[in-house]
């Protein structure tokens, strides 16, 4: 595609003249996806990381022949990819990521909109300069302040990132729930594993079964790195289980009706027999320890959607540090557009998730 | 808890590494003045600079305007338009690409300095030689162009065009569009030191002869003034104390700068704010200032602010207060890009702190300062939250608290 190798540097830049050929704006699987690279290309930095963790994902969505995306929230910028296998025996995987200078938790100049949307998910009421002070100062030093009021507000902060992400990614929005979800980024590493499960299921409402991880060690982007896509694969291979933390595992079902109850779950555990009986509009956890794997028979009251329409679902899941998640809530999230009324549901499902934010 | 003290066998430098550092003074610093179309340098790279030396000159109420065709060796106008500044490379084509020819060659910068003598000039017709000379070069973008008065329908019948002058942008359909205006600005150095860089419309990079000490945000415009450290009370410094009396000082403030006060220092001509802390509100206001400041095109002092931590409230740190106290009284500048207050006095008397000095730069006990005494490992906080601990024992304190590791910071020079 390029002519010639751009140069890095400002002064050779200045010198040479760079002739580049892009290609068609719809080129590529999906459309756009060669065009994208180019331009990502120029823009990126050597061994930029960003994209190291695309291209990592792309590499595990081999390796683990799963559909897998990943939410990455960083300080310079956030990135949302998602690839899956494709192909006779799931030989190929087609990926499709995009970066976003202003999906970081702390943009470097942040607009009203910004601003607008860290009050929006806040569940503590600051005023609005407060929290502008507070958003560059957590900029200026984005490992501080990272327990109590400083833990919930980063909290918030990385929910607008992520649904700034999801606002400039519609076409991501296509896709069924992936089978893996990581969550990568220091602001995620920091928070407690429910409040990340949380995370993942407020920001990403697609009706499904999905397994929730944690880049916690932070090497998908390194890994990325590695040029070599068969090494890469290779170590990835190896290196997996080791460097995501199994959060839990996430049921959201979609088409719940309002009432009393909306069924019950019974699951399976080689040791042991839970049920629960599912309730509307809640979120609703069952505890299952990392490396466990249960069966989860589900009875639903009316029809739900979960990959098939249907009453009755029998899933195999997985455990994590979190356990079982079962999202009951609408999809898309349904919240009142009056700030105390919509802070007020926001803290009682964090409050369901996260017991120690009161301490 | 309370720890009685350090715990046995401690290396306290081992412990010391995991706290952030942070560097008080730094030397020799290079500092950047960002310029726009229609803006000019008026320096060379390598050329010294002093304090006061013209090194841009603004046009601030730039706007697009159409300069017609100008040829390589452009002739002058019947009105002296000309394309103007300096001469290219040997070899060096015009680009189609943006490629700054920019800044005014060496020869020609004393006559220009020459032609401006006050801070907000109108453009007139250069030195003779110099304009000549300035007429030789192609053009190409960046380029020094003054015209005007050729234009036809932008004047009365018995008035005269007015004449302006700016930065060539593009060339479209063989005719150059210009940003120029009728007002411009001199910039003048704040501090001495060398020219790195100097683009017409991009920059003017400077490398600093002296010390600075870095802060954490910068506003308004590069200035300079006699550095006055007053009493503070509680950290805090009152904005009645801000009088006329402080004309032309750089004031440090305390822990945080209020609207209130930046309004009162400009009033009182005071030339710059020092302090801990200034919130985003107090930034906004001092920006909406200096833009109805820059619209009514009335010269004005240049006054800047510089804040050393951040945007929520928190004391200077003693070691900076220590080091502002001892240059009290001496020349300092305040600029913005990047934050820094510049001094050129070659020795500085550095505060003596202990080895386990340490302060809180966030939380909820930020700007306190103490020792450091010990790890605590990973520890559970607030929320629930595992963060690497620290044990500290802050100053007039007997009992120690546990604080994460990221929150602590300690000084280097």
């Amino acid at each position: 595609m390029r002519d010639s190798v751009a140069p890095t540097d400002d002064a050779d830049r200045s010198v040479s003249a760079q002739i580049l050929l892009a290609p068609d704006a719809g080129a590529g699987q999906p459309a756009g996806a060669s065009l994208q690279q180019v331009l990502e290309g120029l823009r990126a930095l050597p061994n930029d990381s960003r994209l190291g963790v695309a291209r990592s994902i792309g590499s595990l969505a081999y390796v683990l022949d799963r559909s897998v995306e990943v939410v990455e929230i960083g300080l310079q910028g956030g990135l949302r990819a998602h690839s899956e296998p494709i192909g006779q025996g799931h030989s190929a995987v087609v990926s499709s990521h995009a970066c976003l200078a202003n999906a970081s938790f702390s943009p470097a100049d942040p607009s009203e909109e910004v601003i607008d949307s860290v009050v929006a998910w806040s569940t503590t009421v600051l005023d609005r300069h407060r929290m502008t002070d507070r958003l560059h100062d957590l900029r200026l030093v984005p490992w501080g302040d990272a327990d109590g009021d400083g833990a919930t507000f980063r909290l918030a902060a990385a929910k607008a990132a992520y649904s700034r992400l999801i606002e400039a990614t519609t076409e991501l929005a296509a896709y069924p729930m992936p089978d893996l979800m990581v969550a990568a980024g220091g602001i995620f590493a920091s928070l407690p594993p429910s409040v990340v499960a949380l995370v993942m299921a407020d920001l990403g409402r697609r009706a499904g079964v999905g397994q929730i991880v944690c880049d916690q060690a932070r090497v998908l982007g390194p890994l990325g790195a590695v040029e070599d896509e068969a090494e890469r694969r290779r170590l990835l291979a190896n290196l997996a289980d080791d460097i995501l933390v199994p959060i839990g595992c996430l049921i959201l079902p979609a088409g719940v009706k309002p009432g009393r109850t909306a069924g019950q779950l019974r699951l399976k555990g080689p040791d042991a027999i839970s049920e629960i009986e599912l309730h509307p509009g809640a979120v609703q956890v069952v505890d299952l320890a990392p490396g466990r794997t249960a069966k989860a028979d589900i009875d639903f009251r009316d029809s739900v959607r979960l990959g098939t329409r249907a009453h009755h679902f029998s899933l195999d899941v997985g455990g994590g540090l979190c356990g079982l998640v079962v999202d009951l809530r609408d999809i898309p999230l349904r919240m009142s557009d009056r700030a105390e009324s919509r802070r007020a549901a926001l803290e009682a499902w964090q409050r369901g998730m996260w017991p120690e934010v009161d301490e | 808890m309370s720890v009685a003290g350090r715990a046995p066998g401690a290396d306290i430098t081992a412990l010391m590494n995991r706290v952030a550092a942070r560097r008080i003074l730094v030397f020799s610093p290079t500092i950047h003045f960002r310029l726009s179309p229609g803006d000019r340098a008026l320096v060379a790279p390598g050329e010294p600079v002093s304090t006061g030396t013209p090194i841009a000159e603004r046009t601030p109420d730039a706007e697009l305007v159409d300069a017609g065709r100008l040829d390589a060796e452009t002739k002058s106008g019947k009105n002296g338009a000309a394309a103007a500044t300096s001469k290219p490379a040997e070899g060096n084509r015009a680009s189609p690409l943006w490629r700054e020819g920019g800044s005014e060659p060496a020869e020609l910068i004393p006559a220009i300095r020459a032609s401006r003598t006050q801070m907000a000039t109108k453009v007139g017709p250069g030195p003779a030689g110099t304009a000549r000379q300035e007429r030789r070069s192609p053009p190409e973008p960046g380029k020094w162009w003054v015209g005007g008065g050729e234009r036809r329908g932008k004047s009365g019948k018995n008035k005269p065009a007015p004449r302006v002058g700016g930065t060539l942008l593009f060339e479209t359909q063989g005719r150059w569009r210009v940003a120029a205006g009728e007002h411009h600005q001199i910039i003048e150095s704040p501090v001495a030191g060398i020219v790195r860089e100097a683009r017409n419309s991009v920059e003017v990079t400077i490398e600093v002869a002296g010390a600075a000490i870095p802060g954490a945000i910068a506003a308004g415009e590069p200035s300079r003034g006699y550095l006055d450290v007053p009493r503070l009370t509680d950290g805090e410094l009152w904005a009645s104390a801000l009088d006329v009396g402080r004309s032309g000082a750089i004031v440090v403030a305390g822990s945080r700068i209020s609207a209130q006060a930046i309004s009162r220092a400009r009033a009182m001509s005071i030339r710059g704010l020092i302090a801990g802390s200034v919130g985003q509100g107090e930034l906004r206001d001092l920006e909406a200032s200096e833009l109805r400041q820059k619209a009514s095109l009335a010269p004005s002092v240049p006054f800047g602010l510089i804040a050393l931590d951040g945007h929520q409230r928190r004391p200077i740190a003693t070691p900076i207060l220590e080091v502002l106290a001892a240059l009290s009284g001496r020349e300092v500048a305040i600029v913005t890009d990047p934050p820094l207050l510049i001094f050129d006095v070659s020795e500085v008397p550095l505060p003596e702190l202990p080895p386990d000095w340490i302060r809180v730069r966030s939380g909820t006990h930020a700007g306190r300062e103490g020792r450091l005494i010990d790890t605590a490992g990973l520890y559970r906080f607030r929320s629930g939250i595992h963060l690497e601990a620290a044990v500290v024992r802050f100053v007039d304190e007997t009992d120690t608290t546990i604080l994460p590791f990221a929150d602590l910071e300690r000084f280097i020079f």
